[in-house]
């Protein structure tokens, strides 16, 4: 699960001088240590992972995205300017390559929905957790149906509850852009919710 | 009255809140497995016809005895795999394709017994790909080389997502000692579990559990281990 960030170590990191304003743990991963590279892994993992698995919508998918990310993070330091904080900059690239996993993942639903006319086991769990499941998979299902970047900036803003200048930063557009997906994005998604009986 | 966009959004965050816990992991990599058994199950029917019938075309040829020679030849871990999956009784996955290092946890071992239940995995009765006396010894020169190793077992394990790949290479990178064994080895137990080795991911995660290798992924690994199915 994790490491991989860990192994990229030295020999892969340019040895570009580190900014002075960054952090010493980030700078000292931007010279390619290990162990500091283990530290913004260990710093950072959980925000990543939760915003994969809420933006693609399975734990499955979230995962093998955490991965891809932090795969590349010691390649993707060489950008990094500190212009913004590193978790923004870590969802920002969670954001950029989110794509496959959400369409594999919308496929998976899709698959599932279709089969859902098979008979299902009684559910085993109180009611208030089911309605609760039943209404994220729900939205799940009708983020399926959006524009990505309706669903990034939905879930940016409404799920993670993050401010449209940070949404704005981690996407790379500018505020106004982002308020404006939202709105699509909830117009769309009532629709949907309603049009197919989710209640 | 309630919104329900508004209600569906705190659902969908509650959620996943769970879900960056191991054991919703664990919960979705059983759901897949039990996905792939039902494939199995699908494909067991027109495999057994398959055997059936040319069993009796062999018969019918007068090659039956010559066939049936053959096989009682081929001894070792193939004949372990195929009786395994053909019979009721419990059978040996072949569970590592390289031998491990001194240093290496319990997964390590060469043999790991299923139920006679489980399904039997084509990854798990894979034969070695590359012999253990085959890799070149550790030197100057071996420690790049367990770079691009590592390398590529996280390329197939975290971006083409080959799990079976992803443990041959982890067991490989292990063998020639890379400077990253630890991250390798719970790498590879993720991989195990990734690819539906349950038996073998519980004897590659037991030791992280167990404090073996100190806070390294202890808690992580324990999670993983009572939310696998029991034995």
């Amino acid at each position: 699960m994790m490491g991989l960030a860990i192994f990229f170590g030295a020999s892969t990191v340019s040895p570009e001088p580190a900014k002075p304003s960054l952090s010493p743990l980030l700078q000292a991963a931007m010279r390619g240590d290990e162990r500091a590279m283990r530290g913004l892994y260990q710093d950072h993992e959980v925000a990543v992972r939760t915003f994969a698995a809420r933006l693609v919508g399975d734990a499955d998918g979230a995962e093998d995205l955490v991965q891809e990310v932090f795969v590349a993070l010691p390649e993707a330091l060489r950008r990094f300017r500190g212009a913004s904080s590193l978790r923004t900059f870590l969802l920002s690239m969670t954001t950029h390559r989110a794509s496959h996993y959400v369409r594999a993942a919308a496929r998976r639903r899709a698959a599932h929905a279709r089969l859902e006319t098979e008979a299902q086991p009684p559910p085993a769990q109180p009611d208030a957790t089911l309605r609760r499941k039943e209404l994220a998979a729900a939205l799940q299902r009708a983020l399926d149906d959006i524009p990505l970047d309706q669903r990034v900036a939905f879930v940016l803003c409404e799920v993670e509850e993050r401010s449209s200048p940070e949404a704005a930063e981690i996407v790379g557009a500018d505020e106004a852009t982002v308020r404006a997906r939202v709105m699509l994005a909830k117009k769309k998604l009532r629709e949907l919710l309603e049009k197919r009986g989710a209640r | 009255m309630k919104d329900l966009l508004d209600e569906a959004t705190r659902a969908l965050r509650e959620e996943t809140r769970a879900e960056t816990n191991p054991e919703t992991l664990v919960r979705a990599l059983a759901a897949r497995q039990r996905g792939k058994v039902r494939t199995l199950r699908w494909l067991a029917w027109p495999l057994a016809a398959t055997l059936v019938v040319l069993t009796a075309l062999a018969g019918a040829s007068g090659k039956l005895g010559r066939v049936l020679a053959f096989m009682a030849l081929d001894h070792g871990a193939e004949e372990t795999a195929a009786s395994g999956a053909a019979s009721e009784q419990p059978h040996a996955a072949v569970a590592s394709a390289v031998a491990e290092p001194p240093d290496a946890p319990p997964a390590a071992t060469t043999v790991a017994v299923l139920p006679a239940s489980a399904p039997l995995p084509a990854r798990a009765i894979a034969r070695p790909s590359l012999p253990a006396a085959a890799l070149p010894a550790p030197s100057s020169s071996a420690v790049e080389s367990a770079d691009e190793l590592y390398r590529r077992a996280s390329q197939a394990h975290f971006v083409d997502h080959d799990y079976g790949k992803a443990v041959g290479l982890w067991d490989r990178y292990l063998q020639g000692g890379g400077p990253l064994a630890l991250e390798a080895r719970y790498n590879r137990a993720v991989a195990l579990l990734r690819a539906g080795r349950t038996a073998e991911a519980r004897a590659a995660l037991t030791p992280f559990a167990a404090g073996e290798y100190g806070a390294y992924r202890k808690q992580e690994a324990q999670a993983l281990l009572d939310a696998l199915p029991p034995r």
